[in-house]
């Protein structure tokens, strides 16, 4: 009887260990990825539209559906990546997350204050790089400093009404998200060697 | 040596069951607590990366849907009434009152499987910037099976509903407490 209770005792110090390990380890195991998730919509590095749920078909599970959902994905370690857009709507909202859709960066029409706007999303390592050489591009854009993960940017759109769906959706389509690869050459070779351009 | 291989085996096993099922149970606890309720409705924990404790940061890496990020806007859901009885398909609901300031607002209803509530006139919410108010600024909206005056939403449904009330550049963040903030009653009229 005393072995069976040192045993329970064992049992539970035991568990007390797999207790922290399990909850330190599910973030990083477990857990979503969105960037799986969302896979099946578009190719990474160019906005995908998210079908509506009028469209038929499958669509994500609790969308709204006053707003035109664009999803684009992109990996700041393989290079920076500009997201532009010109959205003549009331309200449109943008937002950065990570591979497991936890928030990093996000702006809304009101806080960005104009309908246009013109991000380069770039890894930390490689704003270092640009600060040492800053192509003219910098000047025109804002910059957001992320770590060098995979991201997936969200662009929602807010259609006041139905029949509008098909202007803010052009316009949607029209956002830009492409890798930054004019800048890479001012980022990979920050020396200033005489000689061409590469 | 028999013997001792089975209670080997035995401490194992009660560490495995113990230290993984305490560990969903307080993620799961940790979801609840790090969420934002006025009244019936609930915002899904703001999910950011880096901060809060290890309990919140595994509860925070789930969740479905397109997210919606912290700077953007904030999400209620609602599944049961002010009552605290759940919604039903087969009720007649009055969602009424005042929006907390939000740039821009959505209320929408969902079936019980997550889904946009099929309805014949197409309809299955109201926005901020449509909506019949009253002089002061509140307004109701009905969520019935039979026409309405007002702010009508018909349903087609007698299953499970969810509400969904979104506030757009909301004026305050999910982590503020928010008990006083105005978030609409919602409010059985009457069953079938």
């Amino acid at each position: 009887m005393r072995r069976l209770g040192a045993i329970i005792v064992a049992g539970l110090l035991g568990g007390v260990v797999v207790h922290i390990l399990a909850v330190l380890a599910y973030p990083a195991l477990g857990g979503r990825d969105l960037w799986s998730e969302l896979e099946a919509y578009g190719p990474p590095s160019a906005f995908a539209l998210v079908p509506q749920p009028t469209d038929g078909g499958e669509s994500p599970s609790y969308l709204d559906p006053n707003m035109i959902h664009a999803i684009c994905r992109t990996d700041l370690a393989e290079s920076p990546h500009r997201v532009g857009l010109d959205l003549n709507v009331p309200f449109w909202s943008l937002g950065v997350f990570d591979r497991r859709g936890r928030s990093v960066y996000g702006l809304n029409s009101t806080t960005a204050g104009e309908s246009g706007l013109d991000l380069l999303l770039i890894a930390s390592r490689d704003l270092e790089a640009l600060r040492t050489a800053p192509p003219d591009v910098v000047d025109e854009v804002v910059l957001v400093d992320l770590p060098a993960d995979p991201v997936v940017v969200v662009l929602r759109a807010f259609v006041p009404d139905p029949t509008l769906a098909p202007t803010v959706a052009a316009e949607v389509r029209a956002a830009e998200c492409a890798s930054a690869g004019d800048l890479e050459p001012a980022i990979v070779t920050p020396d200033p060697l005489p000689g061409p351009a590469e | 040596m028999r013997r001792r291989l089975n209670e080997l085996m035995l401490v194992i096993a009660i560490a495995i069951v113990s230290g993984i099922g305490s560990a969903l149970i307080a993620m799961d606890l940790s979801r609840d607590s790090a969420a934002l309720s006025i009244g019936p409705w609930q915002a899904a924990s703001p999910a950011s990366g880096s901060e809060g404790n290890p309990y919140r940061r595994a509860a925070a890496a789930t969740g479905d849907g397109i997210p919606l990020g912290t700077d953007e806007g904030i999400a209620f859901l609602a599944r049961s009434d002010s009552a605290g009885e759940p919604l039903d398909g087969r009720c007649d609901y009055e969602v009424s009152g005042q929006a907390p300031s939000a740039a821009l607002w959505t209320f929408t209803v969902y079936d019980g499987e997550e889904r946009l509530m099929d309805n014949p006139a197409g309809r299955t919410g109201f926005h901020s910037r449509e909506i019949l108010r009253r002089e002061d600024g509140s307004f109701a909206i009905l969520v019935s099976a039979g026409p309405r005056p007002g702010n009508w939403l018909p349903v087609a449904s007698a299953s499970e509903m969810t509400f969904a009330f979104r506030l757009y550049d909301a004026a305050f963040g999910a982590g503020i407490g928010g008990t006083e903030r105005p978030m609409p009653e919602i409010v059985a009229v009457g069953c079938r």
